[in-house]
């Protein structure tokens, strides 16, 4: 995954190229961004252009190729690939607010991640300047809202069930619903943009904040980008380590979910507490390896932080058999216990070919029985070293999907003690640059895309370099947005007021993660 | 107790209405069985999803309650604009209804404030009310999620009023009354009916949950439907319409609506175990402690079920109800039936 394969198009050729593309197998759009050349930047010096970019993956092949279309900066219009992947919506929306650049044939071009009333500066060109935004705070809130105010539900931001800062409007007859609107956004830091202000070494805090319950994959894939850039290979012992931080994380994750989040949306609170507490055990272990609980700052470019703790191994031992214990204590509570078998089973069913083209990941999924999962499909290390088996099911439904996390929980228990065992001796970090020097370590210039598997699905950054401290775009595909997506297009296909709590939590989103 | 015995006209206070209606079963005792039932329902929950529950606030947070209705008591009471000038009506109303409630239920055959041949037609009235309230408070608050919220409780009045209703007819069918105080002396040896009826169940010693068990199954859950409590609590559902018909509620008129929900969830016991577990009859101890342990018995656990189970969905409690519960509670009445005619009772 050293080179992106990179495919050239224009406006006129874009959608006949994406077509072919997609019948070559390139079924599954990461997502479609833009890249903004400004005449000085260092890259390709004097360039003056836009490239809208769209990342595309192979699930048969594990291929990625990058279309890219040249555009000028002053009227950039693409035509919108919606007929071809129909997750490209919220992208090209993403793109169009950000970037400027013109979605033609795009149903729906307002503002996405943006407040409603945002003039016409896009925040992530190069020549965007803070002073210049405008916002009008009467604009319409939504599409639904124009019709009959009175109709429509405000299911967001501060509704207990709306999984935090975000929602839809519903338009409902009693409790059924009759339209959906997604409103996101809430928590939009333009983590992007934060990411080109801020050199290599401070991004791994900016990076770690894309999302709080699952920090570690972001900033184990962004160490792993620098990495490539640099050409660096990280020791042995430091891949084990990641793996083990990954996977920590990964279970605490899916313990929030289990509990407050899923359980929380039928208040099962018995199995929320329960699930919270048994988190702690993970938090201790992530606080002896990493020094953090929720934020950790642990991977960086050339290894990990620090070394393994004494009795670290020990203490694993004891905390993880426990939860292993716990699991089908869960199982039975959650997953068999009648009510919540008949809440989710059938809940927000998606086929395997809708998945795939809305661009969901994740547990999400390999509900649906497709057997994808980044740690495999993108070699990531030690991974196969250790056997990683993919969790799937078959039913495509909430209840699939929960149970394809239950399963990836067992199974992180078992990479982590096994790691645990074959821990190589040797250096966690590679003994290539002086550390107190790292925030003025330049990278050559390059562009890569790294890619993981969060806690929620596909998590990849697309970062290209021009030579400098400093990133010249990072672009995050935060997996919960085409998650959310999901969302938004199973509540259109008709739903019911009651379910979309649950089903937002079926779907695991995290705001943060979702918005950037 | 020497205030018990002052004696007005011909009667002692504790005798008088005026005495029943304020002091014991009436004001104060609820007030201090809401505020005890309040802290005893957090531990009891705090205990089944391992927490602690309130542990500060005088002895093992007992005081608790009392700190939490003082705070929300001092709060601002809200009313939204744009809501209707009956707004303060329901939580008020409520409450005076759950008084009337009390009225009905018969701590001993002594305590109890009103007690007439046909109390259970009125208690079926005063619990057919508070529904309607709901609903009147959730087109009142101006709110969207108070109306969702008003329209589930509507739902869920339709869905319990039916099977309640059936459950009890076999247990008045088999006490030959239709009076709580009646109901409690036919499953037990009553000075006032001596000796077992002949060709009846009545006065045999024998409580209705042993020989009624499926409509003590049934009328726990009306009274869980009932008092919107988990499973049933789908009217007040947080993550699907935030706090139902009481969303814009807050301050005093939350603290009214939570001390009238706790003294509903007693007195909801207390019907139970009028109906079922023999009232106020017991060995040793006075017949109030036997009534006010077997109700915090039966609450205890309502408490257990509601604190370890999840919510049901809308339409899933609608089919329960309708498809299962309201056939069970014809069949019970059938059953019924026919054991009485082969014993030959009446």
């Amino acid at each position: 995954m050293a080179e992106i394969e990179k495919i050239t198009a224009t406006p006129e050729t874009l959608v006949d190229t994406a077509l072919g593309l997609k019948k070559a197998g390139f079924t599954f759009l990461e997502f479609m961004s833009a890249v903004d050349y400004v005449p000085k930047n260092k890259v390709e010096p004097g360039a003056n252009r836009i490239d809208a970019v769209y990342m595309l993956w192979n699930p048969g092949t594990n291929e990625q190729k990058m279309i890219t279309v040249p555009l000028p900066r002053d009227n950039p219009v693409v035509p919108t690939v919606m007929p071809v992947w129909e997750g490209a919506n919220w992208h090209e929306r993403e793109a169009h607010e950000l970037f400027g650049i013109d979605i033609k044939g795009h149903p729906n071009l307002s503002h996405l991640l943006l407040a409603e009333g945002w003039n016409d500066t896009y925040p992530l060109r190069k020549d965007f300047k803070v002073e210049e935004v405008e916002i009008d705070w009467n604009a319409p809130t939504s599409k639904l809202a124009e019709g009959e105010p009175e109709r429509v539900y405000h299911f967001a931001v501060q509704h207990p069930g709306a999984h935090g800062p975000m929602g839809f409007d519903l338009l409902l007859d009693g409790n059924r619903i009759l339209d959906a609107e997604s409103r996101i956004g809430y928590v939009h830091r333009t983590l992007e943009k934060l990411g080109e202000q801020r050199n290599y070494y401070q991004n791994i805090l900016n990076m770690e904040r894309g999302c709080i319950m699952c920090g570690m994959p972001y900033i184990e894939v962004w160490a792993r980008a620098v990495e490539e850039l640099l050409g660096i290979e990280v020791p042995e012992k430091a891949k084990y380590l990641r793996l083990i931080a990954v996977e920590l994380n990964r279970l605490s994750s899916h313990l929030i979910w289990m509990g407050p989040q899923q359980g929380g949306d039928f208040s099962y609170m018995p199995v929320a507490m329960w699930a919270m507490g048994d988190r702690e055990k993970v938090l201790d272990l992530l606080e002896a390896l990493t020094g953090g609980r929720i934020t950790f700052a642990y991977i960086r470019p050339g290894g990990v932080r620090w070394d393994i703790p004494e009795r670290f191994r020990e203490m694993a031992e004891k905390n993880l058999r426990y939860l292993e214990s716990r699991i089908p204590v869960y199982e039975e509570m959650m997953f068999k216990e009648p009510i919540v078998k008949e809440r989710l089973t059938g809940l927000g069913k998606l086929t395997p070919q809708e998945a795939i083209d809305i661009g969901a990941s994740g547990p999400v999924l390999r509900a649906t029985g497709v057997a994808h999962d980044t740690r495999k499909d993108a070699h990531i290390p030690i991974y196969e070293d250790l056997g990683f088996q993919i969790v799937t099911q078959t039913a495509g439904d909430a209840w699939a999907r929960g149970m394809v996390r239950l399963g990836e929980m067992k199974e992180s228990i078992r990479l982590i003690l096994d790691a645990l065992d074959r821990l190589p001796p040797g250096n966690s970090e590679a003994d290539l640059f002086n550390r107190k020097a790292m925030p003025w370590m330049k990278v050559p210039v390059g562009e890569t895309y790294a890619v993981t598997e969060s806690c929620r699905g596909r998590l990849g950054i697309h970062l290209i370099s021009d030579g400098t401290n400093t990133p010249y775009r990072t672009k995050i595909r935060g997996p919960s947005f085409s998650n959310m997506y999901a969302v938004e297009h199973i509540l259109k296909k008709g739903s019911y007021l009651y379910d979309i709590p649950v089903l937002i939590g079926s779907m695991d989103v995290c705001p943060a993660d979702m918005d950037r | 107790m020497c205030v018990l015995r002052i004696w007005i006209g011909d009667k002692m206070l504790a005798d008088s209405l005026l005495f029943k209606l304020f002091v014991f079963p009436g004001t104060v005792f609820s007030l201090v069985v809401v505020l005890f039932l309040f802290w005893w329902w957090r531990k009891v929950g705090a205990a089944i999803q391992s927490r602690y529950g309130p542990k500060h606030v005088g002895p093992a947070g007992t005081l608790q309650t009392i700190a939490d209705v003082v705070k929300l008591i001092a709060k601002e009471s809200i009313i939204p604009e744009k809501a209707s000038r009956w707004f303060w009506f329901m939580p008020v109303f409520s409450f005076v209804l759950s008084f009337l409630f009390l009225s009905l239920i018969p701590f001993t055959d002594h305590w109890v404030i009103l007690d007439f041949d046909t109390s259970l037609i009125m208690l079926f009235a005063v619990m057919a009310i508070e529904p309607l309230l709901i609903f009147l408070v959730g087109w009142a608050s101006y709110n969207k999620y108070g109306l969702a919220g008003a329209e589930r409780a509507g739902i869920q009045m339709l869905a319990y009023e039916v099977f309640l209703a059936l459950t009890f007819v076999p247990i008045i069918m088999l006490s030959h009354s239709w009076s709580l105080v009646g109901i409690v002396y036919a499953q037990g040896v009553s000075p006032t009916w001596a000796t077992p009826v002949a060709h009846t169940f009545v006065n045999r010693g024998v409580w209705f949950a042993v020989v009624q068990p499926l409509a003590l199954l049934l009328s726990v859950i009306a009274v869980m439907m009932a008092m919107h409590i988990k499973p049933f609590d789908i009217p007040d559902a947080e993550p699907e319409v935030i706090y139902g018909a009481s969303t814009e509620y807050g301050g005093p008129f939350y603290a009214l609506q939570m001390l009238s929900h706790f003294l509903m969830m007693f007195l909801g016991s207390g019907l139970i175990v009028s109906m079922f577990f023999g009232g106020w009859e017991g060995p040793y101890l006075p017949h109030v402690a036997w009534f006010v342990l077997k109700t915090l018995t039966v609450g205890t656990t309502i408490m257990f079920i509601q604190h370890s189970m999840p919510r049901l969905r809308l339409s899933h409690m609608m089919e329960i109800a309708w498809k299962k519960l309201v056939p069970l509670a014809f069949l019970n009445i059938f059953i019924t039936l026919i054991i009485m005619e082969v014993l030959g009772w009446v």
